[in-house]
């Protein structure tokens, strides 16, 4: 999961909104934790306190919550994507990949092991 | 002379042939692509692997026309315990390199970096159990030390069958077995350094080549400490049998009474474990500088791609 700085908007403006937008979407799941403050800003090449604002800004927004020793993560309310959920498929994905095998095939093995409720 | 050489030497050539085996195998697979830790891991590797070497060729230097100083012996004999790690130590901090402070170009992954994040839970269970190990009998044999009479060390074990009976030997006792442990302590803290430095940097552009280097360096650095830790621990039971084989016969009343210590059985268990955990660290450290061989069908694809 990228974000990716472009365009004039400032800094603090893209990092809110691209986050936000991946926390709307479920792409990042309930109780995923976000990057250090630090990690963020070198990736980025922006200076600490613009990541920190952005944090700060998705805190008051109720997208994630910050807590002192446990980093910032996204907020259980915010996402309908569950953490299990997430980091399962993400393990799929990388086991279809080391495998060869594509989306539409991974795809189809998932819908075929799906548990199916019993006639009634 | 030819069994002499088998039984020092034996163990460093079966851990080089385990290890070409492993590389034959699946090492090729898991080669550094091309870059300055390559050099660094080759090295830590050869570092390691040649200490090993200088230390089993001291063992039997009596018998070859070398002269070894007297410095040399009065330092190995306090500090020989300790050898295996200090070259551990080294090697870790040689892993460590490049160390780079690179600055991303506006693209950030979501995703914390950790010393955890290239390496694989199960990775740390062969360096706990070992530690476990060296820890356990560490305390068993720390106990069972006493003082040496002239010098106070720990590095006594007495067995006094009576009051008037009494003999002694050497064991790995607190003298060699508190520096070691400092020692291992201060290997921990380096290994888990060095996944952190190998980690913290911003991933390159090209993410899926910089992934696999960090992993295979984050992996080296785990197999090195564990080999340094294996290595040390064959020493230790190369030293319990020593002690083991302790015989003491004493004329009583009764007649001539043999007295061994209470663990003589477990001898040849502990030269066995000695010789497999020598032959395992030394394949650990091979393993490490081999990954440092290029790997051929990658970069000819590589390059034709």
């Amino acid at each position: 999961m990228n974000i990716t700085l472009s365009g004039s908007a400032p800094p603090t403006d893209q990092i809110h909104d691209q986050i936000r937008g991946l926390v709307a979407t479920g792409r990042l799941a309930a109780g995923e934790r976000l990057p250090s403050v630090r990690q963020l800003a070198q990736d980025l090449g922006v200076a600490p306190g613009t990541v920190a604002k952005s944090y700060r800004a998705l805190e008051a927004g109720g997208f994630v919550v910050s807590r002192a020793g446990s980093g910032t993560r996204v907020s259980p309310t915010a996402s309908a994507t569950p953490l299990p959920v997430m980091e399962a498929a993400q393990r799929l994905a990388r086991a279809s990949v080391n495998a060869g095998t594509d989306l539409d095939d991974t795809i189809r093995i998932l819908r075929a092991v799906w548990p199916h409720q019993a006639a009634p | 002379m030819a069994v002499l050489y088998l039984l020092v030497f034996g163990p460093l050539a079966a851990g080089l042939i385990l290890a070409f085996v492993w590389w034959l195998l699946w090492g090729r697979k898991a080669a550094l692509p091309l870059g300055a830790a390559r050099g660094f891991t080759l090295a830590a590797g050869l570092l390691a692997l040649l200490g090993e070497f200088t230390v089993r060729l001291a063992d039997v230097s009596m018998f070859l026309p070398l002269h070894v100083p007297r410095a040399f012996w009065l330092w190995y004999n306090d500090n020989q315990f300790a050898v295996p790690l200090l070259l551990g130590i080294l090697g870790a901090i040689l892993l460590t390199f490049p160390v780079r402070s690179r600055r991303g170009q506006g693209t950030a992954e979501l995703t914390r970096r950790t010393p955890a994040s290239f390496i694989r839970a199960g990775w740390f269970t062969a360096p706990g159990v070992v530690l476990a190990f060296i820890l356990l009998i560490t305390v068993l044999a720390g106990g069972a030390s006493r003082p040496d009479s002239e010098t106070g060390r720990y590095m006594t074990y007495w067995v006094e069958p009576g009051a008037q009976l009494g003999m002694g030997t050497r064991i790995y006792g607190w003298f060699y077995s508190v520096p070691a442990l400092i020692l291992a302590g201060v290997l921990t803290a380096v290994i888990i350094v060095s996944l952190f430095l190998i980690a913290r940097p911003a991933l390159e552009v090209n993410r899926e080549r910089d992934i696999r280097e960090r992993t295979i360096r984050a992996r080296n650095v785990i197999t090195g400490g564990t080999g340094a830790l294996l290595l040390h621990l064959g020493l230790i039971f190369h030293s319990l049998s020593a002690t083991s084989s302790m015989r003491g016969e004493f004329a009583t009343a009764h007649g001539p009474v043999t007295i061994t210590p209470p663990f003589s059985a477990f001898g040849p268990a502990f030269d066995g474990a000695s010789i497999v955990c020598a032959v395992f660290g030394v394949a650990l450290w091979a393993i490490v500088a081999f990954s440092a061989i290029p790997s051929l069908r990658r970069e000819r694809g590589a390059v034709g791609s």
